[in-house]
């Protein structure tokens, strides 16, 4: 009952979250993504590069780029236009300026199972395998799977035949010819959608940066990307969340002992992924992979 | 604020309307169709192929088979589980099982321009070939009044008591018909145990082997009796349009439209693009047949 109370209070005060029911304004940039792809990172690339006075850090980030499941919906009305919004949301029409940041699924679920534990949704004992077996299964969450999520998003009129399971007499898929990173996404029609892997970013920082500044219309002057980079570093964001873990919702209540950014690389399921978990992986997701230019290990 | 403290009398009484923010449990079972795209008809076959010996009425489809857009939380807490439930959204990842039907987006188009025009004086109405490019392929209009811009169809068409019903007068976002289709084949097009895709050219021509399917997913089983009494149980209940009605009243131009930003989706899904002539075409086998105009047609899209 009390619990209601405090809902029933929120809701009339506008302090609950907005989800899907965010108010959408036209100028709206959306950070989206499956979790455990890179988003924070991006945030705090995007908050440091916009407020290049004072060094971002996790216990401001949740105002310098507001997430649509944390922040108070009324306070967004006062947010300086345009907003930028973080989102793990699947495919929402009425978003019509999104940078869709992807990583590659194997990693994603390397780093979503120590996420997992971080935030007690399964303990210690829980296999790896028995996880990858687990997040294969559409309908169990919000934000889908990891092929829902990037699916819903980057499917679009040039490629849906790679969606279908049969021929419908559709165009021959285009095997080997990865999605560009401006190409439109679910959208086409007027709308700005801007692809960035996570893998690329990691690999030039600087030149990533511009071009989502460049799509995003962001005043980015050689110094002040350097400075971004810089201040958004794994180094400097590990020592911000030492400091500030407590202040950040979403690493508040959680376990101090695994940490929230973790090791800020890609590849590390190469190591960390059995056989079959790999395999599963890619015969799920295999068409979407080849899509954005993530390379099969298993041979099917 | 006022219409926040109204939502939350009705939150309490259970009378809000749950719409796209609806409480999923996990083996809800959702017939999803695009609107226009003959989603009432399916609705009802599903209905009777659940209970074959005692055919929905009018009066009952929304119990037996209710929608996200008018039926009450509490109504659907009653409903017997695994729950069934319609909607128009387009992808939902807590949807567990999906039927999704889709429809030669031609057709749509003419089937919601009918909707449109009933009860509206000839004087007032848009023709056909203004409604295709600024409603029908329109992508920036939804149901509901959360967007700056466009306060959208709900707060236009609907009083005080409707729009209290809803949090944050929030229904739902079915977005256009490309969008709509399009993000439920990116999400699940290659997963056929979470989403059954449907063409309602098929379920047209062949509504035997298409409710198999339908039997087949919900692990009915695939029993001819069941299929055979709940088609029947289906007469005059829906009369479903022939597919292909745009090749005679859709404009060119207007046709052309569509399949100039959602060609590559129709052809995804089957359909052809140009415009079959007049009338009879011919069987993919060769065989010419110069009767059942409408059985020859919709063997093209198969």
């Amino acid at each position: 009952m009390f619990s209601h109370l405090r809902s029933a209070a929120r809701y009339v005060l506008a302090r609950d979250f907005s989800l899907r029911r965010h108010e959408v304004w036209p100028d709206d940039i959306f950070l989206v993504s499956f979790p455990k792809s890179g988003n924070t990172w991006t945030r705090f690339l995007l908050g440091n590069l916009m407020n290049p006075d004072k060094s971002v850090g996790f216990a401001d980030i949740e105002t310098v780029v507001p997430d649509i499941a944390v922040f108070p919906r009324a306070d967004f009305r006062r947010l300086r236009r345009p907003r930028l919004i973080k989102s793990h949301d699947c495919f929402d029409p009425r978003y019509r300026r999104v940078v869709y940041i992807i990583r590659d699924p194997r990693d994603v679920a390397v780093s979503l199972y120590y996420y997992a534990k971080k935030v007690k949704n399964i303990d210690d004992s829980f296999s790896l395998e028995a996880f990858v077996k687990r997040m294969l299964v559409p309908g169990r969450s919000y934000n889908g799977t990891w092929g829902e999520h990037a699916g819903s998003w980057l499917v679009n009129a040039t490629n849906i035949a790679e969606f279908t399971l049969h021929d419908n007499g559709a165009p021959p898929h285009s095997a080997g010819s990865p999605m560009k990173m401006d190409a439109p996404g679910a959208r086409g029609h007027g709308r700005e959608f801007l692809l960035v892997r996570y893998e690329d970013l990691l690999q030039d920082a600087p030149a990533g940066l511009r071009r989502i500044a460049e799509v995003l219309g962001l005043e980015a002057s050689p110094e002040r990307i350097e400075q971004a980079v810089a201040r958004s570093s794994a180094d400097s964001m590990r020592k911000l969340e030492s400091a500030q873990n407590l202040q950040w919702a979403t690493t508040r209540e959680t376990r101090k002992d695994i940490p929230f950014v973790r090791q800020a690389k890609s590849g590390q399921w190469r190591t960390a992924l059995g056989a079959s978990s790999i395999a599963e992986i890619e015969s799920a997701w295999g068409h979407l992979m080849r899509l954005t230019g993530y390379e099969l290990a298993s041979t099917t | 604020m006022m219409i926040r403290l109204a939502y939350l009398v009705n939150y309490f009484l259970e009378r809000d309307i749950a719409g796209r923010a609806l409480y999923k449990l996990p083996d809800d079972i959702f017939v999803v169709a695009y609107p226009g795209s003959g989603g009432q008809w399916l609705r009802r076959l599903v209905a009777n192929l659940l209970e074959p010996s005692s055919p929905v009425t009018e009066t009952n489809v929304m119990s037996r088979l209710p929608d996200l857009y008018h039926v009450s939380r509490r109504d659907l807490a009653k409903m017997n589980r695994p729950r069934i439930i319609f909607s128009h959204e387009c992808f939902d990842p807590e949807y567990g099982k999906v039927i999704y039907l889709v429809r030669d987006p031609r057709d749509v188009a003419v089937a919601l321009y009918e909707q449109r025009c009933q009860g509206r004086s000839i004087e007032n109405a848009l023709s056909l070939e203004q409604f295709v490019p600024i409603f029908f392929m329109r992508t920036d209009e939804y149901q509901g009044g959360w967007s700056e811009e466009f306060s959208g169809s709900i707060k236009a068409n609907h009083g005080f008591a409707y729009r209290s019903r809803l949090k944050d007068e929030f229904l739902g976002t079915p977005a256009s018909w490309g969008e709509n289709v399009m993000s439920w084949m990116g999400a699940r097009g290659r997963d056929p145990n979470a989403m059954l895709m449907l063409r309602y050219e098929d379920l047209f021509s062949d509504p035997q082997a298409e409710l198999g399917r339908i039997a087949e997913f919900l692990s009915l089983g695939r029993s001819p009796e069941r299929i055979r009494s709940a088609l029947e149980a289906a007469q005059g209940q829906a009369t479903p349009q022939d597919p292909g009605k745009w090749s005679t009243v859709l404009p060119e131009t207007a046709a052309q439209a569509i399949a100039s930003v959602w060609g590559p989706v129709m052809t995804a899904m089957g359909y052809t693009l140009q415009a079959c002539g007049d009338g009879a075409l011919p069987r993919p086998g060769g065989t010419e047949s110069g009767h059942h105009t409408n059985r020859t047609r919709v063997e093209e899209y198969r």
